[in-house]
């Protein structure tokens, strides 16, 4: 779908020989690699969806290329820098990036009103640049501001959902209010772990609209190469082909097939590529 | 096995949930019910097991081959669920006991409700097993040992092992991922298809329930708004609620000529 | 509604969390729906003569306590004593008075001491370090096996009978079990999505404890504290009949049971009234847990969360509301007050 001028950017984040080992029942002999020698690049503004069934290490990947897991071999390397534990690279990856989880509810603090779920990324960025500990004396203003607009660009009317906790929303609505949390601190990369999955198929198509306008918004930057860049990872060829410049399609923790959406929508090269596309027709 | 649910209203502490439903299910039929979450869709399914909330008031009739549901004992109504009628629940992890292995989980509904020798047992929890598609050495482990596929097919294992004449599916391929999603759902009609029992299947998604039912009922709010048959529907819903679930289902998927995607 | 101004001004933090708002409003309405149940109506109206008993003893009881009159002993109840008199001939309706205060501060100091005693072993718990939760977790399950009775029984060695004795005694051993029954609760909070999201955006881990952890875990705080309040009580009746609980002269519920309980055949009346207070008190502290898990937590009191909701809408309208007129920067109190009065005028079913 998108035609993003990525051709002459460098990689905002990339991946090499990403490998995790899992052992399992504890034992050395049955060790498993949840991901095994996987190469990824990620283009800034580009949209890149990995694709897979349960079990196929996606989600695994995704915690290794924000550096929440530490490879057991291979590196990632953030705005041209190897992300290792505890260097600058990692620090302004995890300040850059923000997650969207599978099921809405449990990525919300259910005791927690929206406005503050939302405001809590804010916050902590607050904290971080006065270097303050104990620092809350921000201008309520700004944040409220902050907050009410990014909960108006997911579709949600700031004057209901700010004050809402999220036991009175719908599946949908608090999955809006999920992707407004992660998009509140204006992150480069945002990894959506399944994000549809967990809600109902009207909603979805209410969640998918919201990402394609989020990253049509960021394509119309001045500057492309700032543009932010989204991994969605999903088990479901049909959510992601509107809105995926990429896609990679993953089985038992391997890369079996890799490309553009369309490529991968018409020449399938793969047995597996072609039973997802069975999969997602009507 | 026929059913017949005429007139069912449900409300909870004044909470109306169901409002006046009709829905018929004829024997040897498959038959849809769709809805968004929170339209009352899993509580029809609970009303015809005899297994809706206790502080839930109900009226209406709700009749399994000509026997009154509501108001029947619990009894009855114990020696009905997993003998002629078998259910299949949404979450496979949950449905299936965690402590027990899959053998005898699939041989409890025989043990309750039939006097079999050990031996036919064995013959026809294994006869089941094979035709869900597990291997016969899975029916020693544990439902954790299983993926989330296998799980489900241990779980329909479960429902059919009676040869029950109506099967009751609540989303049971909502916590699956898409390819698992497609190959339960043939298996589930095919298996409803050689033994000629009546399903009754709950899902919010359309592409799902073309695969599986000829005729279907969208629910909203607790009542019917629109039904009629599944294709018709498909290429020209008449309700809001109908657009919206069948719209989001051409959206989500691929057109199966392979042609150019997505744009309706 | 436009957000687009920047120079709106200052609403202040409060507008953005109405869940910290006007905690006095959230305490009436977390009340109020205590009343509208049967069980809350009754553990707040007893909670509230314990203490109304309490703080009155202080100035004045029907009788002074130290009155004895050795013509008058054992008496059934009368004008003049309204529950009768003791062995020694005292007022007993005043020694229980008296005694409301003893056992309202040996339940309150109780309460507290195991509350920190439990948060501070579960933040330990739950720590990420492996080696010092797993390390704290199997000296908690250790010390769990000491009894409370053998505590507070060398504890009295060195300190003699007193209330410390009772309040070290049950604030140690409520702490731990507190600890142990709040861990699961506040693992399943710790391995949540939003605390890994949280983490992720850079929020330290003290700041989740106190933020996401310990308001998750309110609702087994509320029932495990107030069971520990009213085992606290049964705890002094016990440890002073003891000898090593609240000291002679001292006035206590467990006092006056003690110095009745031997002659429970000759005048069982004498010991009925602490029995009876004791029982009654001990009942609404439980019943007060559960209504008040059910009534402070918004996941399970709609009412709350309607009141919430509408006193942030009402804050956050004011801040329009002055941004239009633009006329003072003093803002804070209008604020204020916008949630005061949001909360005074909202519908909670």
């Amino acid at each position: 779908m998108g035609t993003t001028d990525v051709a002459h950017a460098d990689p905002i984040l990339i991946g090499k020989g990403l490998t995790k080992i899992y052992a399992s029942n504890g034992s050395d002999v049955a060790r498993n690699a949840a991901v095994d020698g996987i190469d990824v690049s990620l283009m800034p503004g580009e949209c890149l969806a990995i694709i897979g069934e349960s079990g196929s290490g996606k989600t695994t990947l995704s915690r290794l290329l924000l550096g929440q897991l530490r490879p057991d071999a291979g590196q990632v390397a953030y705005q041209g820098s190897p992300v290792l534990r505890g260097s600058a690279a990692a620090r302004s990856l995890a300040r850059d990036s923000a997650l969207v989880f599978q099921n809405p509810f449990a990525s919300l603090d259910p005791r927690w009103t929206i406005g503050r779920s939302v405001a809590e990324p804010l916050l902590a960025a607050g904290r971080r640049r006065s270097g303050h500990l104990w620092h809350r004396r921000q201008d309520g203003t700004d944040l409220a501001d902050r907050v009410a607009k990014v909960l108006s660009e997911v579709q949600l009317d700031p004057d209901r959902f700010m004050t809402a906790y999220p036991s009175d929303l719908s599946g949908g609505q608090a999955q809006r209010a999920a992707i407004a949390r992660a998009l509140v601190v204006k992150p480069r990369i945002l990894l959506a772990d399944e994000p549809m999955s967990a809600i109902d198929v009207s909603a979805r198509v209410g969640i998918l609209h919201t990402l394609q306008s989020i990253m049509a918004q960021s394509r119309q930057q001045a500057d492309p190469s700032n543009g932010m860049s989204m991994i969605i990872i999903s088990h479901d060829l049909g959510v992601v082909q509107h809105i995926a410049d990429r896609v990679m399609v993953l089985s038992q923790g391997r890369v079996v097939e890799e490309g553009p959406v369309q490529t991968i929508l018409d020449h399938p090269s793969q047995s597996y590529t072609r039973q997802l596309l069975a999969a997602a027709t009507l | 096995m026929s059913l017949n649910i005429d007139g069912l209203s449900l409300s909870i502490n004044g909470r109306t949930i169901l409002d006046r439903v009709n829905l018929r299910v004829a024997d040897g039929q498959r038959v849809g019910l769709i809805g968004s979450s929170g339209s009352g869709k899993s509580m029809i399914a609970r009303s015809v097991l005899g297994t809706a909330p206790l502080t839930a008031s109900l009226s209406g009739s709700i009749l399994v081959d000509g026997l009154q549901i509501l108001g029947s004992d619990d009894r009855s109504l114990a020696d009905l669920r997993g003998s002629r009628m078998g259910m299949i629940f949404q979450n496979p992890s949950t449905a299936l006991n965690p402590v027990k292995k899959v053998y005898s989980q699939v041989e409890l509904p025989l043990r309750r409700h039939y006097r079999l020798s050990t031996q036919e047992r064995h013959r026809r929890v294994m006869e089941i097993l094979a035709q869900v598609g597990l291997d016969a050495d899975l029916a020693g482990s544990y439902p954790h040992e299983l993926s989330g596929g296998q799980q489900q097919r241990a779980a329909i294992a479960t429902a059919l092992v009676t040869k029950p004449r109506l099967i009751l599916a609540d989303e049971p391929t909502t916590a699956l991922d898409a390819v698992t999603q497609r190959q339960i759902v043939d298996l589930l009609v095919s298996l409803v298809d050689q033994s000629g029992a009546s399903l009754l299947f709950i899902t919010h998604d359309f592409s799902v329930l073309a695969r599986v039912a000829d005729y279907c009922y969208i629910l909203d709010a607790g009542r019917v708004v629109e039904s009629g048959q599944t294709q018709s529907i498909l290429h020209s819903p008449s309700s809001p609620q109908g657009r919206t679930l069948v719209g989001a289902a051409r959206e989500l998927t691929l057109r199966a000529d392979g042609g150019k995607h997505g744009n309706y | 509604m436009s957000w687009e101004h920047t120079d709106r001004p200052r609403l202040g933090l409060r507008a953005i969390f109405p869940g910290r708002l006007g905690f006095l409003g959230r305490m009436r309405v977390v009340l109020a729906s205590m009343w509208r149940k049967a069980s809350g109506r009754y553990s707040l109206i007893v909670l509230a003569m314990w203490i109304l008993f309490s703080l009155v003893s202080r100035f004045w009881t029907p009788v002074p306590i130290w009155t004895t009159d050795g013509y008058r002993i054992w008496q059934a109840p009368s004008r003049d004593h309204l529950l009768g008199t003791d062995g020694t001939g005292a007022d007993i309706l005043s020694w229980l008075m008296a005694g409301s205060a003893t056992n309202l501060a040996i339940s309150l100091l109780a309460v507290l001491l195991s509350g920190l005693l439990g948060l501070l072993l579960v933040m330990a718990m739950v720590s990420r370090s492996s080696g010092v939760s797993q390390t704290v977790v199997v000296l908690v399950d250790a010390l769990i096996s000491l009894p409370t009775v053998l505590l507070a029984l060398i504890l009295a060695v060195p300190l003699g009978p007193s209330i410390a004795v009772v309040v070290v005694a049950c604030g140690f051993g409520y702490g731990l079990n507190l600890a142990r029954i709040v861990r699961p609760q506040a693992l399943l909070a710790a391995e949540s999505d939003y605390v890994r999201s949280a983490r992720h955006s850079g929020v330290g881990s003290f700041r989740i404890f106190c933020t996401h952890l310990v308001p998750n875990v309110i609702p087994v705080l509320c029932v495990q504290l107030s069971m520990s309040a009213g085992t606290s009580v049964l705890a002094e009746a016990g440890l002073t009949y003891l000898g090593v609980g609240v000291p002679a002269g001292l006035p206590s519920w467990g006092h006056s049971l003690t110095t009745s309980v031997k002659f429970i055949n000759v005048f069982p009346l004498t010991v009925l009234w602490p029995g009876l207070v004791v029982t009654m008190v001990v009942v609404a502290l439980n019943l007060f847990g559960d209504a008040l898990r059910d009534a402070i937590d918004p996941v399970t009191n709609s009412g709350l969360r309607a009141a919430v909701a509408a006193a942030g809408r009402s804050a956050l309208r004011s801040g329009e509301r002055q941004e239009k007129s633009a006329q003072s920067n003093d803002s804070g109190h209008h604020v204020e007050n916008a949630i005061r009065t949001g909360e005074g005028d909202q519908s909670c079913r």
